[in-house]
């Protein structure tokens, strides 16, 4: 976040110096072409936004975002480095059901400088020069000027290296190429079940990877769980690569207990990774001596038992 | 003379369906002034969600404080938000792998 951004200093019109993040996904012709314009802009809009927010977690502030493009700013270099290299994971793992068929590349650029005028209309030569680097850049790659190398922790300017760039309109640019690499994702499970049991009723009910799995009060839903707080189509399981995904699409929200932490997370038209066992409570908050709605494991080995 | 192949498979509108049903990043993500009602002084926070019941999900740097009421404002051109006071209703430490440190995710309520 910027805490140093006052109010008092954009009134002034005073410069700030900030790290500029411009991150662009080239036009997919071919995208338009198959999808229809809209469902194209809105599939790319997604992206940018899954990346935005991706930006957001690593202290950065989004001062424009468009289906092509965003820009965000930040305080500290080593933020953005790691916002940067974040976003390309992101973009990775965002679009490898699609990998065989769609390539999409992000294109980086990292500038320091001054920026002035309020959010998120602020302007100056450090966001032309970060959005110069990003469409000088080769596809995936992380490029930084000089005044953004010059103050990174040592540890974080590891493996930077000196490229020339063609620089669009001002010729060849001397850059920083900025090394990334994904931890590697988990191997597919050979087969990966769910089991979901109803401590109320002890019905219990086993799932393999396949459909979204519906959770509610409704007929349709495939877990029905029936009292006032649940909501006809309260939550979703999605089967994403190996991971399970819990989608609250409910109107009083889900509570997840995870099982060994026994940390709660509150879900309200959010989503989140299933951990390996839990609990859910659905349209009402956790309460002692209240057992939860449904208990469940996921896994992928040997079955173990549920209390 | 044939046809040249399809440039996608038929399953292709599909996958991206099934993309957009993950409704992470649903929520576009924006810059908004943060505040005490009472202060004259803002700072920058990220909005990060707004659910149906008008509360704000925000990402800060520092824990707010419970009891407090404060403003958020959307910067100039932006529409702005529903309600003119908010109060601290839960605060966690960013838990997500991807999220920096000293990350925290604030939901504030509107104020009565």
């Amino acid at each position: 976040m910027l805490s140093w951004w006052k109010q008092h200093a954009q009134r002034a019109g005073l410069a700030q110096t900030v790290v500029a993040l411009h991150a662009e996904i080239p036009p997919l012709n071919a995208l338009f072409l198959e999808l229809g314009e809209s469902r194209a802009r809105a599939f790319l809009q997604r992206t940018l936004q899954r990346l935005g927010h991706c930006a957001a977690a690593h202290h950065g502030v989004i001062s424009r975002l468009d289906t092509t493009s965003v820009l965000v700013l930040f305080a500290q270099a080593d933020d953005a480095l790691d916002a940067a290299r974040a976003m390309q994971c992101e973009l990775r793992a965002w679009a490898q059901p699609v990998a065989d068929v769609l390539a999409l590349h992000l294109h980086i650029g990292l500038s320091r400088g001054d920026v002035r005028g309020p959010l998120p209309q602020c302007e100056g030569q450090t966001i032309v020069r970060a959005t110069a680097l990003a469409a000088a850049s080769q596809p995936g790659q992380i490029l930084l000027d000089d005044a953004v190398a010059q103050i990174l922790p040592e540890a974080a300017s590891a493996g930077l290296e000196r490229v020339l760039c063609e620089d669009h309109g001002f010729g060849q640019t001397l850059a920083w190429l900025c090394p990334w690499d994904c931890a590697p994702t988990a191997a597919a499970a050979p087969a990966c079940w769910l089991r979901i049991v109803q401590p109320a009723s002890g019905a219990q009910q086993l799932f393999t990877l396949g459909m979204p799995l519906h959770i509610g009060r409704g007929e349709q839903a495939q877990v029905r769980v029936d009292h006032a707080d649940v909501s006809r189509q309260h939550a979703q399981i999605a089967w994403r690569d190996t991971r399970c995904t819990l989608i609250d699409t409910s109107r009083n929200g889900t509570w997840l207990r995870c099982g060994d932490s026994g940390v709660v997370l509150r879900l309200q038209h959010t989503a989140t990774a299933l951990p390996a066992q839990g609990a859910l409570y659905l349209g009402r908050q956790p309460q002692p001596q209240q057992p939860p709605d449904l208990l469940f494991e996921l896994g992928a080995a040997a079955a173990r038992h549920l209390p | 003379m044939t046809l040249p192949d399809a440039l996608f498979p038929p399953d292709f509108a599909a996958r991206i369906d099934a993309l957009m049903r993950d409704p992470r990043g649903s929520f576009c993500p924006r810059a908004v002034l943060l505040g005490e009602v009472d202060a004259a002084e803002r700072s920058v926070a990220t909005l990060v969600g707004i659910d149906p019941q008008g509360a704000l999900r925000l990402l800060s740097a520092q824990p707010l404080r419970d009891g407090v009421r404060y403003t958020v404002e959307a910067p100039d051109g932006q529409a702005p938000l529903p309600a003119a006071a908010y109060l601290l209703d839960s605060l966690r430490p960013g838990s997500r792998p991807g999220d920096a440190s000293a990350l925290w995710v604030c939901t504030l309520v509107p104020a009565a």
